[in-house]
């Protein structure tokens, strides 16, 4: 059912994300091309239409990353807050599927949003030759992760992932927790949503200010000399923690996300 | 169309009497078999345990009989059929007689209106033909 | 077993209450009239059922178990607006109905769809509010479900089509399942039920069967109806 619910999702959210990307591809195709034409001409013409170009290019860029962001808050709240809603928590799907099928969607188009919107970047700066030094540095990457890191460069490649994975996870649920909080309401929903939005986050940076005291009495004792002359151990360390981080705000969010939706839900 | 049905009475009561007239003037004939409870609710617009219950008393009162497995068929006992239609005739005439009383007519004074009303209609049919 | 089932179901909103210790029974093969003047707690009732609202007190069961997953699979519900996502072509709803329940009748959807003059290949968005409805009801209706809750099916259609979507419940008729219709136009529907639960001001009223009524009381549900909310404003 989780995989049903995502196609549908996915669905309905690429109606406005594909073309939003298909657009972003062709004015940094579009802006390539008359910066080709400015460098060999002097058409003063061209020269303008090149920088309104550009400008588009920026917006869309972005445009498409907040787009994902604002995308992401309104399916969640028109599609399981409002009328819409009715028939989806009438489905035979559980609540859990319901919510990592808006998750894994919304992150599904943060990372396209990042793929496309890298692609486009080089399209739009392409000379030739400029990756003609890209292997060396990859090589080299790898080489001094390696020898720093004494394991494969390419597991703190994967601590790494995971760490922005969870993130995802944790911001979409930052925006979760609170219209489900605000909807369990009668009235004033939305109004609601937004004073919930400001306490989560308020009441979330002070757990964190002290949890940050705590862990840093915590993680002292690791910090042996041999650590803190590597920075890639560092970095390690900083990562598990970071890791551990996100994941335990998104677990609470997630079971106050779930628990407003399962027991407290008030569709009217 | 869903049928018309009275207010004041219960509707498997009525469905029983317009069944009752469909055997009797031999829209379902003897032995012939009768629509299922789901066709006959759909047909009437009422529900389906009004009509199976319209069938059961219809079935206590021997005009319909059960074959298992396949329906329910109009009973093949003529008697039955004449016994149904002279139990609503005098019915009908009861009715007829008190409405009849209540404007102050004996039924002697309604045997000699219905004599002189049947006389008059022989007429005007003659009259009709003679043209 | 009922197929539905209240015990003492209460429901508050602030402090409002919309259902007041509710007890009711509903049994398989009944098709049962939900009546009651506008806000007597009708909607808030099948909502309950749906599982969109939470009991305040109480519990209410369908097919022994509280509202889940699990029940949402055999209870078919229509909701009193539009709740499909109108984008959709209405293939691609029935495509969505096909994937999630299981018990859903595809082919006898496209048939009402046909018989409606409903064009299976329109957006949703470019429909009638009238139509929308009733692209709504045909896939409620097209689920081979135990349970029914049709919250205000006639409500805002004309005579020939609400003709035609009683007789689809007639037609539909499983002795298997129960069909709880909601409206506040009775005179309509009262053939088609088996019993009718009057709601007033959250308290069941009245839960009677249609014939037992006009039985006793001499009287149809309707005329009844119309006496018993009079006497009660009074």
């Amino acid at each position: 059912m989780l995989g049903k619910l995502m196609k549908y999702e996915l669905r309905a959210t690429s109606r406005t994300m594909l073309p939003l990307l298909l657009l972003t591809l062709l004015l940094s195709v579009f802006t390539r091309m008359t910066s080709a034409v400015v460098q060999s001409g002097h058409s003063k013409f061209m020269t303008v239409i090149n920088t309104l170009l550009i400008l588009a290019f920026i917006l869309a860029l972005i445009g498409t990353a907040v787009f994902s962001v604002v995308l992401m808050v309104v399916r969640f709240r028109n599609n399981l807050m409002t009328d819409e809603g009715y028939l989806m928590f009438t489905l035979p799907v559980s609540v859990h599927q319901l919510l990592w099928s808006k998750l894994l969607v919304s992150m599904l188009w943060f990372i396209a949003v990042f793929c496309v919107d890298a692609l486009a970047y080089v399209l739009a700066i392409y000379e030739d030759g400029m990756f003609a030094g890209l292997p060396e540095f990859v090589r080299n990457l790898f080489a001094s992760v390696n020898r720093e890191y004494l394991v494969n460069g390419a597991l703190y490649i994967l601590e790494l992932l995971g760490v922005l994975l969870v993130a995802m996870v944790a911001a979409c649920l930052m925006f979760y927790a609170p219209i489900a909080i605000g909807n369990s309401f009668a009235t004033h929903k939305t109004l609601l949503s937004v004073v919930f939005y400001f306490i989560i986050q308020t009441v979330l940076q002070i757990v964190t200010l002290f949890g940050f005291s705590a862990s840093v009495q915590l993680v002292t004792p690791l910090l042996t000399p041999a650590i803190l002359d590597s920075t890639i151990k560092t970095t390690h360390l900083l990562f598990t923690s970071l890791l551990v981080y996100e994941l335990v705000i998104g677990a609470i969010l997630y079971v106050l996300t779930w628990f407003m939706l399962r027991k407290k839900l008030n569709l009217q | 169309m869903p049928w018309e049905f009275q207010d004041h009475l219960p509707i498997y009561a009525q469905l029983m009497d317009t069944l009752k007239r469909r055997i009797i003037t031999g829209r379902y004939l003897p032995g012939e078999k009768l629509p299922s409870v789901r066709e006959l609710a759909a047909e009437a617009g009422i529900n389906p345990n009004t009509v199976q219950r319209a069938f059961s008393e219809l079935e206590r009162e021997g005009l319909i009989y059960t074959q298992r497995a396949t329906g329910k068929y109009v009973t093949d006992n003529a008697d039955e059929i004449k016994a149904a239609r002279q139990a609503l005739a005098k019915t009908q005439v009861a009715g007829f007689l008190s409405n009849m009383q209540s404007l102050g007519y004996s039924v002697g004074d309604v045997i000699v209106l219905l004599q002189s009303f049947n006389e008059s209609e022989e007429e005007s049919s003659h009259a009709d033909s003679g043209m | 077993m009922p197929i539905l089932e209240c015990n003492k179901l209460t429901k508050t909103y602030g402090g409002v209450t919309a259902l007041d210790h509710i007890d009711l029974a509903i049994d398989p093969g009944r098709i049962v009239g939900l009546l009651g003047p506008n806000g007597s707690g009708k909607t808030t009732l099948i909502k309950l059922a749906a599982g969109l609202l939470q009991p305040t007190q109480g519990q209410i069961l369908i097919d022994g178990k509280k509202p889940s997953p699990e029940t949402n699979a055999v209870m078919s519900y229509l909701p009193e607006r539009i709740a499909l996502s109108q984008w959709m072509k209405v293939t691609q709803v029935l495509d969505f109905f096909c994937d999630f329940y299981r018990d859903f009748d595809r082919q006898a959807a496209e048939q009402m769809l046909a018989q409606l003059h409903i064009a299976p290949n329109q957006v949703l968005k470019q429909l009638s509010k009238g139509t929308k409805e009733k692209v709504q009801l045909i896939l409620a209706m097209s689920r081979k479900a135990k349970l029914y809750l049709l919250d205000e099916p006639i409500g805002g259609v004309d005579p020939a089509t609400r003709d035609y979507i009683l007789h689809t419940i007639l037609t539909n008729y499983n002795p298997d399942a129960a069909v709880v219709i909601s409206t506040h136009l009775i005179g309509d529907v009262e053939q088609v039920l088996d019993e009718v639960v009057f709601l007033s001001r959250g308290q069941i009223a009245l839960h009677d069967s249609c014939e037992n009524i006009r039985e006793q009381q001499g009287k149809s549900v309707d005329q009844l109806f119309r006496e018993v909310f009079k006497c009660w404003e009074n």
